[in-house]
């Protein structure tokens, strides 16, 4: 799993690029599975990423089961052949990082590259890192970036 | 993918204010193997589309807006786009490049790049997202700073929108205007800010949903890797300049500038300002809130800064620069470096180049004090060397052309010609554009890079200064001996980096790239674009210098233009370099190395042997080279 230090973070996306180019081939930033805002007026930066929660509400709002979460590693996985694409999952996500692909009618979401996270190896600055730190600490951390998020919060 | 080349979507927009009408067209491939993106093709374009003498403010001038290959892709601190247009100060070419995440979102959007020509009826901006593109009513934003209309952008078409965006000096032409991206990036030199006010077009602002491909991906990774490895990892502290593990950024280099006397200082009377202390990077860290990246790029040069008390306070400067610093601080005489930032702050907002801000109120206030400038000319305005109030009032009639300000937003040579009296002498200009924050008299062969840079007095066409102060430059194999006060050997220096720096400014990779240690930028571009041809940098770089100069030939440029202020030649510098100046013979010595090495004549005009060796020669031709 990852663990995420956004203050590390200075937004310069190559994380986005890697990733999309690892699953799709492409440099794109629509087609990648890991986000980066960044408020450009004041350099703080959000990195979003499945989380894999604990009581993942994309496994549960799935109707075809193409969610399912391994009991042992925590890891939640997405079978792309069995998404209908009803963008379901996308409402629910705390995080907002399950996205349709519009050319497949399929949703996509971080699937930790098998294993090799690429955004781990081309961040330099270390604002991502694979650890696996507990839900609590994972939780904490949804809830910070929704916070940030929120318009009412500075 | 029906398209031959990686690297590039092969789509260019072309929109014309006059009428309207937008339409998409194929990128020329035919000069992209030739010119490769970026400043490069951008002059090609300008070459073939404008007839000579044309106002650079009138509706017939236009705006080439160019990425380069690598912007968008995963090759690192490759963010770059270039907004290439005939210049206001200087009446020749000018390509001003920025990073920030404009240039990347355009190639997602599915375009290399745009053409804007005509002038639209009323004030607009260009919307782009993806397949649609528009011009929308900009009345709610004309009039509006930078900051304020790009939150009113982001407000009405989401905070992913890209915006570029000029204030208040581009909608009064000032001559310096600059264009400002993501409220602290610029397409800052020479006045393209004023090109788009002349065209009513207050903003570009884009979306992109799309991809670009590259020929070699898995050869283009491992590349990537390893240099990011080498330069940011193992040579860590060769990155001081940027913001890389806790690098001072740029402003570290006013440390050595001030130690070796050419840190320029009251309108370039001095190379060392005795207040140095108060605005160098000890300072700066201070105040230094974030680093901030660019896309693609995880150096972070960009710091933020914040005022955080007194007079000053909420004042914010989103990349914090030494250029900046220099010439609006020591240029100026202030010391107060809550003022130099409250003065960079203004210059975003308005949409000034704070190069030439800093330089021409430093020669202002040189006039003030000689007498030339009176209260009365500046409306009781004591414009005296280090008034604090004084400038920042100043650059706010700048940006608005009031009293003064009308006289000083024309730039320095035009201001002094205006003035007279002497004046000229100390209005430090090359052709027009103002000189940036390096004294060439204590390396005089960066007076030669000034004075033969293609669009007037840049510092990022050749850097010798650094050569020649801190031990050599390698051309070939060994290095070049170079002695900061003798004119030997620059003229070859000079045109290596010139090649070299033309073809990086034409890739989208940025001039404070991983690379230069190892040169690797051409493998990166070949692994890229799929064309092997493309690592030939010498030749494109001097491609694209020769078609830079045949331009300014046909704009009237000569060798009598390839000079420098005479206060570099008739006044010695004082301590640390003292009697430091560049002497008329030197000068000449340089000028003529370097046309001779270049193949020009003695005017310093491409010969058409030169031009055939480029494979050119239908330009030579064209201009009347024979």
């Amino acid at each position: 799993m990852l663990q995420i230090d956004k203050e590390k973070c200075t937004g310069c996306r190559l994380c986005e690029m890697m990733c999309s180019f690892r699953h799709e081939g492409e440099c794109s930033t629509a087609k990648s599975r890991i986000k980066i805002l960044k408020d450009e007026e004041f350099g703080n930066c959000l990195v979003l990423v499945c989380m894999n929660c604990e009581d993942a509400p994309c496994v549960a709002s799935c109707p075809t089961e193409a969610f399912k979460k391994d009991d042992n590693s925590g890891i939640v996985a997405l079978d792309e052949s069995l998404c209908i694409g009803c963008e379901a999952c996308i409402g629910v996500c705390p995080m907002e990082t399950i996205v349709l692909d519009k050319d497949k009618n399929t949703v996509f979401k971080c699937d930790l590259c098998g294993g090799d996270p690429e955004c781990v190896k081309w961040c330099t600055r270390g604002a991502i890192k694979e650890n696996d730190i507990g839900w609590q600490a994972r939780q904490a951390y949804i809830e910070q970036a929704n916070k940030m998020r929120s318009p009412n919060s500075a | 993918m029906s398209f031959d080349a990686c690297g590039y979507t092969g789509k260019l927009l072309r929109v014309d204010l006059s009428s309207g009408k937008i339409s998409v067209e194929p990128l020329n491939m035919a000069w992209a193997r030739q010119y490769i993106g970026c400043q490069g093709l951008g002059v090609r374009y300008l070459f073939e589309e404008l007839a000579p003498g044309i106002d650079p403010l009138g509706p017939e001038s236009k705006i080439v807006l160019l990425t380069g290959p690598l912007t968008g892709t995963i090759a690192p601190c490759s963010p770059k786009y270039t907004l290439i247009f005939k210049s206001p100060l200087t009446n020749i070419l000018y390509d001003s490049t920025s990073g920030g995440y404009f240039g990347a979102e355009l190639k997602y959007a599915g375009y290399d790049g745009l053409i804007i020509e005509g002038k639209s009826p009323k004030p607009v901006y260009l919307l782009i997202r993806d397949q649609r593109v528009e011009l929308q009513d900009a009345a709610r934003i004309w009039g509006k700073d930078t900051f304020t209309a790009t939150d009113m952008l982001k407000q009405w078409w989401g905070d992913d929108l890209r915006v570029t965006v000029i204030g208040l000096a581009g909608e009064n032409q000032v001559r310096f205007a600059s264009v400002l991206t993501e409220y602290a990036k610029a397409n800052g030199r020479a006045g393209g800010g004023a090109v788009f006010g002349a065209k009513n077009l207050k903003a570009i602002a884009v979306k992109g949903s799309g991809s670009v491909s590259v020929a070699n991906p898995e050869a283009l990774v491992e590349l990537s890797l390893k240099l990011m490895a080498e330069t940011l990892v193992e040579n860590p502290e060769q990155l001081v300049f940027t913001g890389w593990k806790g690098g001072e950024g740029t402003i570290s280099i006013m440390d050595w500038a001030n130690d070796y006397g050419c840190l320029p200082t009251r309108n370039f009377q001095a190379g060392s300002f005795d207040r140095k202390s108060k605005i160098d990077a000890r300072e700066v860290k201070k105040i230094t809130k974030k680093e901030k990246a660019c896309f693609s790029c995880p150096m972070g040069c960009a710091h933020q800064v914040k005022i955080e008390q007194g007079q000053h306070k909420g004042t914010g400067v989103g990349s914090f620069e030494y250029e900046s610093i220099a010439m609006l601080g020591s240029n100026c005489d202030i010391s107060d470096l809550a003022v130099v930032a409250k003065l960079n702050e203004l210059c975003n907002k308005h949409g000034m180049d704070t190069i030439t801000a800093g330089n021409v109120i430093g020669w202002a206030m040189d006039c003030f004090e000689r007498g030339l400038l009176t209260e009365k000319d500046t409306n009781g305005l004591p414009l005296r060397f280090g008034n604090n109030e004084a400038a920042i009032e100043l650059l706010e009639k700048i940006a608005r052309r009031e009293g003064i300000g009308a006289l000083l937003a024309e730039g320095v040579a035009r201001a002094s010609a205006r003035v007279g009296k002497g004046s000229e002498e100390f209005a430090m200009h090359v052709k027009g554009l103002e000189i940036p924050a390096y004294d060439p008299r204590v390396a005089i062969g960066m007076g030669l890079a000034y004075a033969t840079a293609p669009p007037g007095a840049a510092h990022t066409r050749a850097f010798p200064i650094s050569g020649a102060l801190f031990g050599g430059w390698w051309v070939g194999a060994d290095p070049v001996k170079l002695d900061p006060r003798k004119p030997e050997n620059f003229a070859q220096v000079c045109i290596q980096q010139n090649h070299w720096q033309a073809y990086r400014f034409s890739t989208g990779h940025c001039d404070f790239g991983l690379l230069e240690p190892g040169w690797k930028l051409p493998e990166l571009l070949e692994n890229c674009t799929g064309w092997p041809e493309i690592k030939d940098w010498r030749k494109i770089g001097e491609r694209i210098i020769n078609t830079y100069r045949l331009f300014s030939i046909r704009e009237g440029i000569s060798r009598k233009d390839d000079t420098l202020p005479a206060a570099f030649f008739k006044k010695p510098l004082p301590a640390p370099a003292e009697g430091a100046v560049i002497s008329p013979e030197d000068f000449e010595f340089m000028l003529n190395e370097y046309y001779e090495l270049r193949g020009w004549d003695h005017e310093g005009r491409p010969t058409q042997e030169k031009l055939r060796e480029l494979g050119i020669q239908e330009l030579g031709l064209k201009i009347g080279v024979r």
